[in-house]
């Protein structure tokens, strides 16, 4: 039958292919095709546990002190340093650190700051975290989440405020670079009338994904 | 010479003779990438993680002290903890852990701050600080982080710190729990 047509089934669920019962099932072809097809099945499953393993996620902190943070007013810290990235396009830093894989992502940051001069005792420090995503549906739709963790400056020690959250992310901004994903801003504002605040290097922002989104 | 997928699943080519060892060279080949496959998949479905708890530390105002003398292992997935020579700490292969400690702190006499601080090899990767005016005793709220551990072998530890009067102050009931969520390398 070697080059001639040939009498092929299929097994059930995973349409593996193997000679049916008028082929004597001696032919190299019999082995070539479910050796292909056992291959793909494989390439496919080990495709899939490893998007798992591999997880996108990223850590992006400062390469400096970022001074001047003034009282009364909100402003974002502008992030610039890289350290650790395995999204699939690439974190971009600046006052929003955008990520496109879709699926829920756990995001945290930690904020250390300090008054450059005086402290006013008990005055609020706030750190907002906000998110926001471009949908699927409807297009051009934006869905938004924000947390915030609060302190009181009362020691000249500075501050340290940590604040986590979960968010979807649908869109993986594949389809049209640059205008799909979401991103992750911090901003602080503060009552501390006798100085400005200077927002350490070292702090930091984070995000993992955790799962995909239940339809993928 | 027979033909290969991919994956390097071998057949033999048109023309060349099925044998029993045709055969068995495919199924030894399969059996070998489905028990590849076994490790990824046990990889994606079970976290590695521990959890220890009861640890404790007193310390002077205005001094950092790394909470120790942790009782309980509470669960210990992959071998990261051993209390009886390393009583303080829980101790990682590289990898991205997310990492959470919480601990209660009493004994001194007014508190103007308290602060919780994860350690990765002495260096900190998330703090917390807990302003407040408190008398008696003063409840922390966890602290939680994203840590990279970069070493053949890291320790995580957790730090209290306080400022007030009185004291020394007791970090206390203590529960310092880690989660590995990813190799730093590609699987």
């Amino acid at each position: 039958m070697e080059g001639g047509a040939r009498l092929v089934d299929i097994t059930n669920t995973q349409s593996l292919p193997y000679p049916d019962c008028n082929d004597p099932g001696d032919g190299a072809l019999d082995l070539q095709v479910l050796a292909e097809a056992i291959d793909a099945k494989l390439v496919a499953s080990f495709a899939n546990f490893r998007a798992i393993v591999n997880r996108p996620a990223f850590i992006v902190g400062l390469l400096a002190n970022q001074t001047g943070f003034a009282s009364g007013s909100t402003a974002d810290i502008v992030w610039d340093n890289v350290i650790w990235d395995s999204t699939t396009i690439g974190v971009g830093v600046g006052s929003g650190i955008t990520f496109t894989d879709p699926g829920y992502w756990m995001l945290g940051c930690w904020i250390s700051s300090v008054p450059s001069g005086g402290v006013t005792a008990n005055s609020k420090l706030l750190i907002r975290m906000s998110y926001r995503g471009d949908l699927y549906i409807p297009v051009g739709g934006v869905h938004t989440e924000s947390t915030a963790a609060a302190n009181f400056q009362s020691n000249t020690g500075g501050e340290d405020i940590v604040v986590t959250q979960l968010v979807r992310q649908e869109y993986d901004g594949v389809a049209l670079p640059g205008t799909g994903g979401g991103s992750v801003t911090i901003n602080l504002s503060h009552g501390n009338v006798a100085s400005t605040l200077t927002v350490n290097s070292t702090s930091l922002v984070w995000g993992f994904k955790v799962c995909n989104l239940e339809d993928m | 010479m027979p033909g290969s997928t991919s994956l390097g699943i071998p057949y033999p080519y048109q023309g060349e003779t099925v044998t029993a060892q045709s055969w068995e060279d495919l199924a030894t080949a399969v059996d070998g990438l489905m028990t590849s496959l076994d490790t990824i998949r046990d990889l994606a479905e079970s976290f590695e993680t521990a959890q220890i708890s009861g640890g404790s530390v007193s310390t002077a105002t205005a001094v950092t002290a790394t909470i120790a003398n942790y009782s309980t292992t509470s669960w210990d997935t992959s071998g990261w903890v051993d209390l009886v020579t390393n009583p303080n700490q829980i101790t990682v292969p590289p990898g991205l852990y997310f990492v959470n400690g919480y601990a209660f702190i009493s004994g001194g006499t007014t508190y103007t701050m308290a602060r919780l601080q994860i350690m990765a090899a002495g260096t900190p990767w998330a703090v917390r600080t807990t302003d407040g005016t408190g008398t008696s005793s003063l409840l922390l709220a966890s602290v939680s982080g994203f840590v990279m551990c970069t070493a053949a072998t890291t320790a995580l530890t957790l730090s209290g710190r306080w400022v007030g009067t009185g004291g020394p102050a007791t970090f206390s009931t203590a529960r310092f729990q880690a989660v590995k969520i990813r190799a730093l390398a590609n699987v």
